[in-house]
């Protein structure tokens, strides 16, 4: 890591959810991202992971907590201020279908950031550019005025990545981006988000609940569970000795794709995950933790440096 | 007898832009107390065929033809009347989003009830008895408490289960589940494949439909690979993922292991599925194989065996060991 790019300090935001009730999405989270570095973050559905990388662009503003970017707090910062940091933060989405307007061609979906930060002068120069960006993620130059319908999820998804590289950002918060493809067409973005970030130096904070695809692209990773981080550290000690409960679970869940490992016997995690409206005292985890004793529900854990190098949120590990 | 016999089944969407071949020419069979996997990516006709051998084709779609034999009687040939009475008691179905598949405005419990009064003549009491029996069996906490619930008061995980104690309730040959665990986080994934492999040892055959290649061979005793409409290898697990023949699910599995292995430049398999209304003349892989020859491009291949319970859809794997 050479340089911190984003900086999360205790970070929380709480949604109403109606007859007084709040959702706790995001709990008191502090992370870092560093320059050309990748960041995982990996978790199940509603642990937050998708509100966290929104708060960290200033999508949604966090309840209580504050982002640095290069040093800068975005609680200090005007929209007006904010305004050429957004050219830097930008995002790829989940859903190819719904995250591009079918309304637009490919020229102008990809040309909109370049019109919105006057990065090229003229219209001529912004669709030379265009088809710059177009060459750089793989997509012929004959589709310059074709209509997202016309496009398979992987196309589409190119074009959202063209369009969030357009602007020349420093870091991409990519929340799930490969979810809603087929293996062999995800293979092909993953290369393509690699390619990417070596040509041109980016930060990713990459989202997903498939936690191989996570393994592949990250360098580091952060488990969140129920809004907070339970375990983070570098990708390959977390999964070759992960400490946290919850990681270890989450981990051995992961069907295989070797019929000779089956995992009939080993143990699985039971329940549910409890509900971020109310949830446990003490260790989130504990409800659902075959080791919690009383000490979990009396007092939270915090994130300590384990031998193996990480840092996880657990009483139980010495 | 197998519970499920497909031989040569054929069904075609008639749009205006001509006939869309969802599934071609497939042969198939489930064994009593067996998981059959079909593997495959988005728009392969997976779906289209659980629903064929459901009865529940929809419009402008038909089965063309082939036979669906469930323990010996084609019911491809049954009405829309007699259907009704084979679906649900003797194949029933378990869909991939468990919150689009129930009633949001009745309780489960009723929901479940409805399925036992619809095909047995019992009461009312005796109908509640046997929810919480199935709710019990599928591992719903609280049974009796539960069947009150609405689906909205329900976690994804446990509206599966509901939807599999409805599937079960009646003791069905056959269970349709088309990506029973895609809309579910991992761990819950894990309980309800756990809970598949138990369903079916009272004889109850499962054809499981996944397009995630872990789910398939943690579960499955028998695998059909499928690749635009049509099957283009069938083998037992350990030989399909250890020894694929066929380009596609070669590229499949390298693609899989590719991730697995953390290697920095990931396997794939070049362009895209070709459109079900244009297909090419000769094999749907030519235009993404790399072996493509000549035949290849002309000739629609035949599926083969290789060897004893190992067949493929491919012109160049013509009865030598192909490894």
């Amino acid at each position: 890591m050479s340089g911190i790019l984003l900086e999360a300090r205790n970070l929380s935001r709480d949604f109403p959810a109606g007859h007084q009730k709040v959702v706790h999405a995001v709990s008191d989270v502090s992370l870092q991202i560093g320059e050309g570095e990748t960041l995982g973050i990996v978790g199940e559905s509603g642990c937050g992971k998708s509100t966290l990388g929104r708060m960290l662009i200033r999508m949604i503003p966090p309840t209580s907590g504050d982002v640095l970017f290069r040093g800068k707090a975005f609680s200090e910062m005007k929209e007006t201020e904010f305004h050429p940091i957004r050219r830097e933060l930008q995002m790829i989405f989940q859903d190819p279908y719904a995250s591009l307007n079918p309304r637009m061609n490919v020229r102008d979906i990809i040309a909109e950031p370049l019109e919105t930060w006057h990065v090229c002068a003229g219209k001529e120069e912004t669709t030379q550019r265009v088809l710059e960006l177009m060459r750089d993620v793989g997509l012929p130059e004959e589709f310059l005025y074709r209509y997202p319908h016309q496009f398979s999820g992987g196309q589409r998804q190119r074009i959202g990545i063209a369009r969030a590289i357009a602007a020349d950002p420093s870091l991409i918060v990519c929340d799930e981006p490969t979810s809603a493809l087929d293996v062999s067409v995800q293979n092909q973005i993953l290369n393509l988000l690699r390619e990417l970030q070596q040509a041109r130096g980016l930060s990713y904070l990459f989202i997903s609940h498939n936690i191989s695809v996570v393994r592949h692209i990250s360098d580091r990773i952060a488990v969140m569970f129920l809004g907070k981080i339970c375990e983070t550290g570098p990708t390959e000690k977390v999964f070759s000795a992960p400490r946290h409960p919850y990681t270890k679970f989450l981990l051995e869940a992961v069907p295989q794709p070797d019929p000779r490992k089956r995992t009939e016997t080993t143990a699985l995690l039971q329940g549910e995950p409890p509900s971020p409206i109310d949830p446990p005292s003490g260790c989130r985890f504990r409800t659902r933790c075959p080791h919690a004793t009383e000490r979990c529900a009396a007092e939270e854990p915090a994130l300590k440096e384990t031998a193996a190098g990480t840092e996880a949120a657990c009483h139980m590990i010495a | 007898m197998n519970t499920l016999e497909i031989r040569n089944l054929c069904t075609s969407f008639f749009t205006e832009k001509g006939e869309l071949k969802a599934v071609r020419d497939v042969s198939l069979t489930v064994g009593a107390g067996k998981i059959t996997g079909i593997v495959g990516e988005s728009g392969c006709g997976k779906s289209m065929l659980a629903r064929s051998v459901m009865g529940l084709i929809p419009h402008p779609g038909r089965l063309v033809a082939g036979e669906i034999l469930l323990n010996g009687r084609d019911i491809a040939k049954l009405s829309q009347r007699e259907y009704c009475a084979v679906r649900g008691s003797e194949v029933s179905m378990v869909c991939q989003d468990p919150m689009t598949s129930l009633n949001p405005v009745m309780t489960v419990g009723r929901q479940v009830k409805e399925a036992i009064l619809l095909h047995n003549d019992v009461s009312g009491d005796e109908a509640e008895r046997r929810t919480i029996e199935a709710f019990e069996s599928v591992g719903i906490p609280d049974p009796d408490k539960r069947l009150k619930s609405y689906p909205h008061q329900l976690s994804g995980g446990l509206r599966q289960r509901v939807l599999i104690a409805m599937a079960m309730v009646c003791k069905p040959k056959l269970l349709i589940a088309d990506e029973p665990t895609t809309a579910l986080d991992v761990t819950v994934e894990a309980q309800i494949l756990r809970l598949m492999r138990k369903l079916c040892e009272d004889g109850t055959g499962i054809l499981l439909i996944s397009h995630n290649l872990g789910v398939i061979a943690q579960t499955c005793d028998d695998i059909y690979v499928m690749y635009a409409g049509s099957i283009v290898e069938h083998a037992d697990p350990v030989t399909l993922f250890e020894a694929p023949v066929h380009p596609y699910t070669r590229g499949l599995m390298n693609a899989v292991a590719a991730l697995n292995r953390n290697e920095t430049v990931l396997e794939t398999i070049r362009g895209v599925v070709p459109n079900l209304l244009h297909l090419p003349a000769g094999c749907a892989f030519s235009l993404r194989c790399d072996q493509c020859g000549k035949d290849c491009a002309d000739r629609f291949p035949e599926m083969h065996s290789i060897r004893p319970g190992h067949e493929v859809r491919c012109h160049l794997a013509g009865g030598k060991e192909g490894t």
